[in-house]
């Protein structure tokens, strides 16, 4: 896995707010078919590094760093030429829902679908819709869904484009055990169809099983970063404690 | 031709949005219809000609009454998040301006249409024979208004409290649009020739420079 070229390659990443230094020389790769478990206390910089790898925040601190720099995508610096082909291919999943809640996740669908081009479109909205079980809802407004509705609809969201590679921030946030399940499921299968998955959550239950490699972002800066092959909970809780000194629970 | 579609699927979505949302096109009409009518009762007509006089107040109220309206264009992307999904598509940026911007235009004109049908039933502001120039000539310095309006709520967009702030760095730059308009709304209620005037082309002047910057102007408005 680690021979093919990285969907998303990061070097020392830096990233600051005024004085303050949320990000201090993050390096991280994600290769096609990997999942890789990003762990880290609130305020770690966790939410900043999604933001950066997604484009909407620029890399800085280091004077004039632009996100050619630091980012590489498919091992080609990641700048103007490349960077609407690099949006083409992720998928963000965020603490907000990015859904219009006076639009029906039909119509949220379909706009974010044209937006993006996507031909096939109507047959991809009902099949997602039916994969994350909302099919029902699919004519009722956005604002009407409850916490765990939103987020399944936000995830169909992420989905529709057909990403090559998946940010998702708490994707298991507002979830039932049930829905927990189906995520763990879908996730698996989409690390199966060889997509780059980055994955923040605290839920270690979930989600170690189906990891690759797991990582703790501690105070702006990659703490602890190992395998996911024969790391127990026990063990990954234990160096996650060791890490972050236990400034939270996970 | 995608870069067309793009803006045209902006401006739909926005479009059914605010149709379905209508809280900020019922407080903008409201403000507006409130405004005429306050100075229907304050104004003495056998005292004030508002066919010469009005025509300030009426840009008075065409301009608060539409900074209600497009201060709220991209500060309603932050509730859930949309302006970084918008951000996020792999679409030229500013065609997203340019769907919000023909939102905010058409609205603006909707607000103009009707206030001069209030006008004249509240105030017996006459239009009559120079309905065409005149609407040419709000026409004009409505592009720019737009122009301008949907760039600086983008750049408030981040800013908490930034609905306060609209109007305070959004006016002092429209200023010399709102003197052109008035101008020209005198001067074609008073049957002078405005098509071609001065102040017609400083308008188109100012429409074009807004129009080209603010496209330009986007990307970096938006960026966090």
């Amino acid at each position: 896995m680690a021979d093919a070229a990285p969907t998303l390659s990061v070097q020392d990443l830096k990233k600051r707010f005024g004085y303050v230094t949320v990000l201090d020389g993050v390096s991280l790769d994600l290769h096609p078919g990997e999942l890789v478990l990003l762990l880290g206390p609130n305020g770690a910089g966790k939410t900043t590094l999604t933001k950066v790898l997604t484009t909407l925040t620029r890399p800085g601190g280091g004077g004039l760093r632009q996100a050619k720099d630091v980012l590489k995508f498919r091992g080609a610096p990641l700048g103007a030429e490349n960077r609407s082909e690099f949006l083409s291919q992720v998928g963000y999943l965020s603490h907000q829902s990015f859904l219009y809640a006076h639009l029906t996740p039909e119509e949220n669908l379909r706009f974010f679908g044209k937006l993006y081009g996507m031909g096939d479109l109507e047959a991809r909205i009902t099949r997602l819709l039916e994969q994350v079980g909302l099919s029902s809802a699919r004519r009722k407004p956005v604002a009407t869904f409850s916490r765990g509705m939103l987020q399944r609809l936000s995830m169909a969201r992420v989905l529709l484009t057909d990403p090559s590679l998946l940010i998702l921030d708490e994707p298991y946030s507002g979830l039932d055990p049930a829905g927990s399940r189906t995520l763990t499921r879908l996730l698996a299968g989409l690390k199966a169809e060889h997509r780059a998955l980055l994955l923040i959550t605290h839920e270690l239950e979930d989600c170690l099983p189906i990891a690759d490699r797991v990582a703790i972002l501690h105070r702006g800066r990659i703490a602890w970063s190992a395998d996911a092959a024969g790391l127990t909970l026990e063990e990954a809780r234990a160096r996650y404690f060791e890490a972050t000194g236990g400034e939270d629970r996970t | 031709m995608r870069y067309l579609r793009v803006v045209l699927l902006v401006f739909a979505k926005d479009f059914r949005e605010e149709i379905r949302r209508k809280e900020n096109i019922a407080s903008s009409l409201l403000f507006a219809f409130l405004s005429l009518v306050l100075f229907a009762f304050a104004l003495d007509p056998t005292q004030v000609d508002l066919n010469t006089t009005g025509s300030g107040l009426l840009w008075l109220i065409i301009l608060f009454a539409g900074s209600l309206f497009m201060g709220a264009s991209f500060r309603k992307e932050m509730e859930g998040g949309t302006l970084q999904a918008l951000l996020l598509s792999p679409v030229d940026r500013s065609a997203i301006y340019l769907g919000k911007f023909l939102v905010n235009l058409a609205f603006l004109l909707l607000l103009e249409a009707l206030l001069l049908v209030f006008a004249f039933l509240l105030l017996d502001f006459r239009t009559g024979a120079v309905l065409v120039p005149l609407a040419l000539c709000w026409l004009a310095v409505t592009v720019g208004y737009a122009a301008l309006g949907t760039l600086f709520s983008a750049l408030i967009a981040h800013v908490h409290g930034g609905q306060v702030i609209y109007p305070i760095l959004l006016f002092p730059v429209l200023i010399p649009l709102v003197i052109a308009a008035a101008t020209l709304t005198q001067d074609a209620l008073a049957g002078r020739p405005v098509l071609g005037s001065q102040w017609l082309r400083l308008v188109a002047l100012f429409d074009t420079l807004f129009v080209t910057a603010s496209v330009f102007l986007f990307e970096y408005a938006v960026e966090e």
